[in-house]
């Protein structure tokens, strides 16, 4: 595992990689950074080409021409671009949180190219919008205390109040939050993405909750049982509509199955992309 | 804790920062960041307003006017402009490695206001040429196998050379390293001021034949086990220091502030309160822990 900086289209970018072959691209949430992935990069680097990047005005990657608006169209802009810049052609795709959101609409804007889907405990992109709503605002206010006074015990408490045990809580992410939190811009970068995410008109060309039927790659999708940012009747429903699909949830997991359970994602990832079965997974969750 | 940046002295600067009353300024080695106090901060913040820069040309601080040479001095003003810049009139001054060295310069360069000094596993601050070529050339060559290709192995087993206990390595610590180390001109001037500190022309620099000037109340915090100082010269450094006092850690290598944060955090707040601390040298420990240390 490395940490590799680049420039795309004039944006300063940082993303962390591991491993060769298929490639994998994992998209972090909003007011994380690539450092959510740090319990998988490694492991699934054993396999597969791992590409963790910072989205853009998030982590070590600048905000770029991004200044008010919709995030969706430039976030996932940059991403293609770094994509295209790695020579990367066919990859599967895989996002926590928005960056779920992100990763399906990189597949509708791809839909050549993305072969796989892997959907992590978003609200984003399976919500009805009054539920969005209410879930967006409870994690501007969890985020914004951190945003703007990052110390290091409040950026530790608000990740604890979205993981199911406190303990589990890489504290690695929290020493990185200290710095990237304070880069200049950062903070009313998160205000713009916020603002522009909770703009509701604004952002329903960008919806994708109506549109899952419309994603014919097989998609894994992974959901903390214990999540206050994600409903798992939402998943279910999800799942449904998807032609293609796996559901499995995580028990005693709120919203980062990938750092709360990770050798189990790691396992299940690695099935789902092996194209082994899930029929196991799949009933340990029902059960 | 938390994080600053500021332009400080032109130089864009990191520095972490927390708590009030007696100011404390923590000055990292060679080649590590500000994160190197991530044990440290918030424990001494509870006491002291604590103040951990990156020192210039490391972590996130620019490299500024330097391009080679000694880089003793241009590190200096650079401490000295930001003890200006957070407000510390007279402060203490914590050293770990080089840091050591450049908190004794420090000292030096304004004595009414470095009022106590911790050294902290140094040798640069305390062997003879000779050994700190050898020593210096051993760190050098630690660092730039992470730098050279910084992966989170390579740095792990980079900082595995130099603690006692690999268990005791921060992860954050080595995530951390992975991103400094990945930003473009970081190897270069590493071995730029990696070079500079070997340079003839940093003789003038040197503390070891100075000790005597130190005026102010000293902690000497030695690592046992540390590849990278030889024990028996701390100890002749703290006897011609007038105010010392010198503990040595066992089981401890380069950083007894990480390995052994809880007993550092104690010590370091005894001394600053002005509390008495048991000393290496009394009841002849000093040479039992020179031969422990000799033996390694």
């Amino acid at each position: 595992m490395r940490a590799k900086f680049t420039t795309v289209n004039g944006v300063r970018t940082r993303y962390h990689t591991a491993g060769s072959g298929y490639p994998l691209v994992l998209v972090h949430g909003v007011g994380i950074s690539s450092e959510s992935w740090l319990r998988n990069i490694d492991e699934l680097g054993q396999d597969f080409w791992v590409i963790a990047p910072d989205c853009l005005g998030q982590g070590f990657t600048e905000s770029g021409h991004y200044t008010s608006g919709p995030p969706q169209p430039p976030t996932v802009d940059h991403l293609i671009a770094l994509l295209d810049q790695l020579g990367v052609d066919k990859f599967a795709i895989g996002g926590s949180s928005f960056g779920a959101m992100i990763s399906i609409l990189t597949y509708f804007k791809l839909p050549q190219r993305v072969e796989k889907l892997i959907l992590v405990s978003s609200g984003s992109s399976t919500l009805a919008e009054a539920e969005l709503e209410k879930t967006l605002k409870e994690s501007y206010a969890n985020g914004a205390k951190a945003y703007h006074n990052p110390t290091y015990d409040v950026c530790l408490k608000r990740l604890q109040n979205v993981f199911y045990n406190p303990d589990d809580v890489p504290r690695e992410v929290i020493l990185m939050q200290l710095t990237t939190y304070r880069l200049p811009g950062v903070l009313e970068a998160y205000e713009t993405r916020m603002k522009g995410l909770m703009d509701f008109d604004a952002v329903r060309p960008y919806r994708t909750a109506e549109r899952l039927h419309e994603i014919k790659v097989p998609t894994l999708l992974m959901w903390g049982l214990n999540d206050p940012r994600v409903i798992f009747a939402r998943a279910e429903e999800a799942a449904r509509k998807i032609e293609r699909s796996t559901l499995v949830s995580f028990d005693k997991c709120k919203h980062f199955p990938h750092m709360e359970h990770p050798a189990r994602f790691n396992r299940v990832v690695r099935k789902f992309l092996k194209d082994e079965s899930l029929a196991d997974e799949a009933r340990r969750a029902a059960e | 804790m938390r994080v600053q940046f500021a332009e400080i002295g032109g130089i864009p600067t990191r520095y972490y920062y927390e708590g009030s009353g007696a100011p404390l300024m923590l000055v990292h080695g060679a080649g590590v960041s500000g994160d190197s106090w991530l044990r440290n901060v918030d424990a001494l913040a509870q006491n002291f307003h604590v103040v951990a820069p990156d020192t210039m040309g490391h972590g996130f601080t620019g490299t500024g006017a330097y391009t080679g040479g000694p880089p003793h001095p241009y590190m200096v003003d650079h401490l000295i402009a930001l003890a200006d810049y957070v407000g510390f009139k007279k402060f203490a001054m914590a050293g770990s490695s080089f840091g050591a060295m450049l908190s004794i310069l420090t000292h030096f360069k304004i004595k009414d206001r470095v009022e106590k000094l911790i050294l902290i596993s140094s040798g640069s601050s305390t062997l003879s040429e000779e050994e700190h070529l050898k020593s210096v050339q051993n760190a050098y060559k630690n660092g730039m196998s992470a730098m050279t290709d910084p992966t989170l192995e390579n740095c792990r087993a980079r900082l595995g050379r130099i603690f006692y206990d690999p268990e005791k390595i921060p992860e954050e610590l080595l995530w951390m390293q992975v991103t400094l180390y990945a930003r473009p001109g970081v190897k270069d001037n590493y071995e730029r001021r990696m070079k500079g500190m070997m340079d003839p022309a940093a003789r003038q620099y040197r503390v070891a034949e100075r000790m005597r000037e130190i005026s102010v109340p000293t902690l000497l915090v030695w690592g046992l086990n540390d590849p990278r100082v030889i024990y028996s010269r701390a100890v002749e450094a703290a006897d011609r220091i007038e105010r010392s006092t010198l503990v040595g850690f066992p089981e401890c290598g380069h950083e007894p502030h990480i390995e052994h944060w809880e007993r550092f955090n104690a010590i370091a707040r005894k001394f600053l309160k002005g509390e008495r601390i048991k000393d290496d040298r009394e009841a002849g420990q000093g040479a039992e822990f020179g031969a422990l240390a000799a033996a390694e």
